[in-house]
């Protein structure tokens, strides 16, 4: 954690802010019409690092980096997060733990016949948690995916794709990657 | 109880007039927390929100079981039978209500389910009419903030369970008389995208105010006021936020990581929200946002999945 914190205050290293930029070159190339991925401190809504194809998608970047703390700490989004728990019986208002979608027959779709390969993946390997760890927006022209850090929840990654992209593959790939970012983030501060 | 609040006289609102229903005058915030106050009521609690002097109230809840059976304010006494006259085509005359209702206080029979044994009303027209009434007069009583709120507890229970609400549902209500028509597609829509009733609401914004103002919800029961509310509060604000960015949503989704997303997207000037349990059920709720024609827009590793969803749905 006190690592976490000199993150707020410090820079990465030379060794560790190359580190990150390759692995972003990298993600960028990999993920599928990618335009640009950075990692975000959402406490400032600085970029700590990032690669765009061009510097409007470097701009798109920017905006997406300020907004990342709003989208998973603004002031409904816990209202929400608790709501959603206390549906599913885990959740902080003190309910029974009876599942009320199974009650309510929420959208019920067999997980194989329409499941993004995989999202349904990582459904069955994660524990369930409470807070939201992912925001997906689809707009008329990109595809804006933010993965919250999985150490420190400060940290996100955030990748835009042409909206034209699998997005099963974009959201796969951005999951195995904030962890990868995060590790050379946190490692690396303290210059 | 219908019964004996059933007044014969000249209605001072008439129903079919929306620009006089106190629905329209009295934002959703206000009475909001009347509802919630019924929700605070102990688990199985049987009785009446009473609203001024218990002797002699300016108005009242009646709750049984945490549902709402029937709510009445001075000013809205004789709206409801405007309101049932309506509910029927061709409208029932007076003098037949009349004449049903005498029979009522006589025998001791209910009013309502009377009018719906001898054909005036259909049970769906009845309880559409109870819930209009109920959710105008409850409107009506988030004027009265000002008074004194007693809770009177009944040791017995006497309303059939059909034709009571959820303040949700009430909440909703009230939201949809401030805009019928967009109201009823908003909820035609929702019925479609949750075939099987999982959790979504609808809400517009109103004109004068940054609050989301619901006016359909699926699975009414599930949800308390104050989780609508913040649903609304959360949905618009995303879209807001989308809109920041410079990418207005087709769909915003956020997911806990265990593949269960909330998601929002608006559609003619209506915002929905619906808790999605799996990513797969955001997949189905993709697929049926926009009738299909979005297949085409949605991201390619999805459309042939959309496809098959449409067709079944």
């Amino acid at each position: 954690m006190a690592r976490s914190v000199n993150l707020l205050m410090d820079q990465l290293t030379d060794a560790a802010q190359a580190a990150l930029n390759r692995v972003l070159s990298a993600t960028r190339a990999d993920i599928p019409e990618c335009v640009g991925v950075g990692l975000v401190n959402m406490h400032s809504g600085a970029l700590i690092g990032q690669q765009a194809v061009d510097p409007v998608s470097g701009e798109a970047l920017d905006l997406a980096a300020a907004a990342a703390g709003e989208l998973f700490a603004g002031r409904d989004v816990l209202a929400v997060e608790n709501t959603f728990n206390r549906l599913r019986g885990n959740g902080h208002s003190g309910h029974a733990a009876a599942s009320a979608f199974a009650a309510a027959g929420s959208v019920a779709v067999p997980a194989t016949s329409a499941s993004p390969r995989g999202a349904h993946a990582a459904e069955t390997s994660e524990a369930a948690t409470d807070r939201f760890r992912e925001v997906i927006i689809l707009s008329g022209e990109l595809l804006h995916i933010f993965q919250r850090g999985k150490r420190d929840e400060r940290l996100a990654l955030v990748v835009l794709s042409r909206v034209t992209a699998n997005l099963s593959l974009v959201l796969t790939m951005a999951r195995r990657v904030v962890e990868v970012v995060e590790d050379i983030a946190l490692g690396g501060v303290g210059r | 109880m219908i019964a004996n609040s059933f007044g014969m006289g000249h209605s001072t609102v008439p129903c079919l007039d929306e620009g006089s229903s106190p629905v329209q005058w009295v934002p959703p915030t206000a009475v909001a927390p009347l509802l919630e106050r019924v929700e605070q009521l102990p688990h199985g609690a049987n009785g009446a929100m009473l609203f001024g002097q218990p002797e002699s109230p300016s108005g009242a809840i009646l709750v049984e079981d945490g549902r709402i059976c029937w709510a009445a304010d001075r000013s809205m006494k004789t709206r409801l039978t405007d309101i049932l006259r309506q509910s029927s085509d061709p409208h029932i005359e007076p003098v037949v209500l009349r004449r049903v209702f005498s029979d009522c206080r006589r025998s001791g029979r209910p009013f309502g389910e009377s009018l719906v044994s001898e054909g005036l009303l259909t049970e769906t027209a009845l309880r559409r009419a109870l819930r209009q009434h109920t959710a105008e007069s409850i409107a009506a009583l988030g004027m009265l903030g000002f008074l004194p709120i007693t809770f009177r507890p009944s040791g017995s229970k006497r309303y059939d369970a059909r034709f009571t609400f959820s303040p949700c549902d009430l909440m909703c209500t009230i939201g949809a008389l401030r805009n019928a028509e967009v109201a009823v597609l908003a909820r035609m829509r929702l019925r479609e995208l949750l075939p099987d009733g999982g959790i979504g609401a609808a809400f517009t914004r109103s004109d004068t105010m940054a609050t989301p103002v619901p006016v359909g919800v699926s699975s009414s029961d599930q949800l308390q006021v104050s989780e609508l509310m913040d649903a609304g509060r959360w949905s618009i604000g995303a879209q807001d936020i989308s809109d920041a960015i410079g990418a207005p949503a087709r769909v915003y989704a956020a997911g806990l990581g265990d593949g269960r997303f909330a998601t929002t997207w608006s559609e003619d000037g209506v915002s929905y929200m619906v808790f999605c349990e799996s990513s797969a059920a955001l997949v189905s709720i993709l697929g049926r946002t926009r009738r299909g024609a979005v297949s085409n827009e949605l991201p390619q590793g999805m459309r042939s999945e959309t496809r098959i969803r449409v067709g079944r749905g």
